[in-house]
């Protein structure tokens, strides 16, 4: 949808804040995201412009497309007392805080990602672009997977996770989930035939032998395969050594998800294995209109800009998978404070990127700030 | 024109020059971002990082 660009709205520096502590202090994890999808409706609708919850449960706010300003609504599981403490500096050595003393808010959600949501719903709303707040990014991305097939593409896409307000993402490894069954017969265990928790340690251990790299080869450009989860014994007859293993592979730029997926099957003898559908991974190019933009509009606060490629997998691996318009991810926060039970934000950090973000979306919107 | 940061070789620069923009030294392949267009400034772009996490 391609709305026609709603007038400008103020939204003062209070009022940005609150509706950050709001919405970090709503829980939200992923599946009860309503509560605070409907904060976002509310926030809308209070500034002039239209906004709705999807039949997926994804906020929807159309308006101008020269951006669309996207971040999740849902947090990973885990209650931290909401809070605004002074940094201290502890907050400093992590690289929370610049000053002692500093507004630091403390909360769930606070780093990844409802800071960048809170920062992109003022900037949206400041600028007249689009934004969409999607639901199930910690799990199985299945808002952003409705967004991508239901919505015209926009000429750029922000999405929202923390890059710190100096950072501009351009890169995602790709993700590839499996679960590895195997079933051998019972038999005494002092005989030498191996079993089925056996036949899964040997497929895995072949696997990551497969996907080994030397350790001086950037992450980021090397497949890392984790086991997530196992399960495996006596079945209920004792009939059988039965066993199940879950795991995910990170797949990078130079790969396809389907070829790291072709090398895993090859190592496997005996059991099968069900996939899950892949995300792709993404590596956007530096010299894009948005990332041109970013440099600049972070320059404009006095800092240098960082280009970061992250390790991990996002919802604008999806994005990219779907649409050919640039796009960048971006967002207040340290994200070594990811799902972490210290998760907290700086508010002059989310200041800074809430007016990053607004010369953002005015510069590509073809107004100047 | 203008210089590159790191060679000193002149840089040639199209005239609707914008902040942020990346210009190549032809002579000694730098990445070069504009900081500023009036004059032009440049300073080498910023490298790519690696970072964990989403």
């Amino acid at each position: 949808m391609n709305a026609s660009k709603p007038e400008p709205t103020d939204v003062s520096p209070e009022n940005a804040r609150n509706l950050l502590v709001d919405l970090v202090s709503i829980p939200s994890p992923s599946g009860e995201e309503r509560q605070a999808a409907e904060r976002l409706v509310e926030f809308f609708t209070a500034n002039g412009r239209e906004a709705w919850i999807d039949e997926v449960g994804n906020v929807r706010a159309p308006a101008d497309d020269a951006v669309l300003l996207t971040s999740h609504v849902d947090t990973v599981p885990g209650e931290i007392p909401v809070e605004v403490r002074a940094a201290d500096a502890d907050d400093l050595e992590a690289e929370v805080a610049r000053e002692e003393g500093e507004d630091v808010l403390w909360g769930r959600g606070s780093v990844d990602a409802t800071g960048p949501l809170a920062a992109m719903a003022v900037a949206a709303v400041r600028t007249g672009v689009s934004f969409v707040g999607v639901v199930g990014e910690e799990t199985n991305s299945r808002g952003a997977r409705h967004l991508a097939v239901d919505r015209e593409e926009p000429d750029a896409v922000v999405n929202g996770e923390p890059s710190g307000a100096t950072g501009i993402t351009l890169g995602y490894r790709g993700f590839l989930a499996g679960t590895y069954v195997a079933t051998s017969e019972s038999g005494h265990t002092s005989r030498p035939e191996p079993n089925a928790i056996q036949h899964a340690v040997d497929w895995w251990t072949a696997v990551e032998d497969a996907f080994a790299d030397d350790e001086y080869h950037p992450v980021f450009e090397r497949v890392t395969a984790k086991p997530v989860d196992v399960d495996g014994g006596s079945s209920e007859d004792g009939l059988s050594v039965e066993t199940t293993l879950d795991v995910q592979l990170r797949v990078p730029p130079s790969l396809t998800a389907e070829a790291v997926r072709e090398t895993a099957e090859a190592e496997l003898e005996i059991g099968t294995v069900s996939w899950a559908e892949p995300i792709p991974p993404v590596m956007e190019s530096p010299r894009t209109e948005v990332a041109r933009a970013f440099r600049a509009a972070i320059r404009q606060q006095d800092a240098d800009p960082r280009l970061l490629r992250k390790t991990g997998t996002s919802d604008m691996n999806i994005y990219a998978g779907s649409w050919d318009c640039p796009m960048v991810t971006y967002g207040p926060g340290n994200s070594d404070l990811d799902h972490a039970p210290n998760e907290r934000l700086s508010l002059a950090e989310f200041d800074c990127a809430v007016s990053v973000l607004e010369t953002v979306a005015a510069d590509l919107s073809g107004d100047t700030q | 024109m203008t210089e590159c940061v790191e060679c000193g070789a002149d840089v040639a620069l199209h005239d609707d020059l914008e902040v942020g923009e990346i210009v190549d030294c032809t002579t000694c392949g730098a990445e070069l971002e504009v900081v500023d267009t009036a004059p032009p400034v440049l300073e080498r772009a910023p490298e790519l990082e690696e970072d964990w996490g989403e």
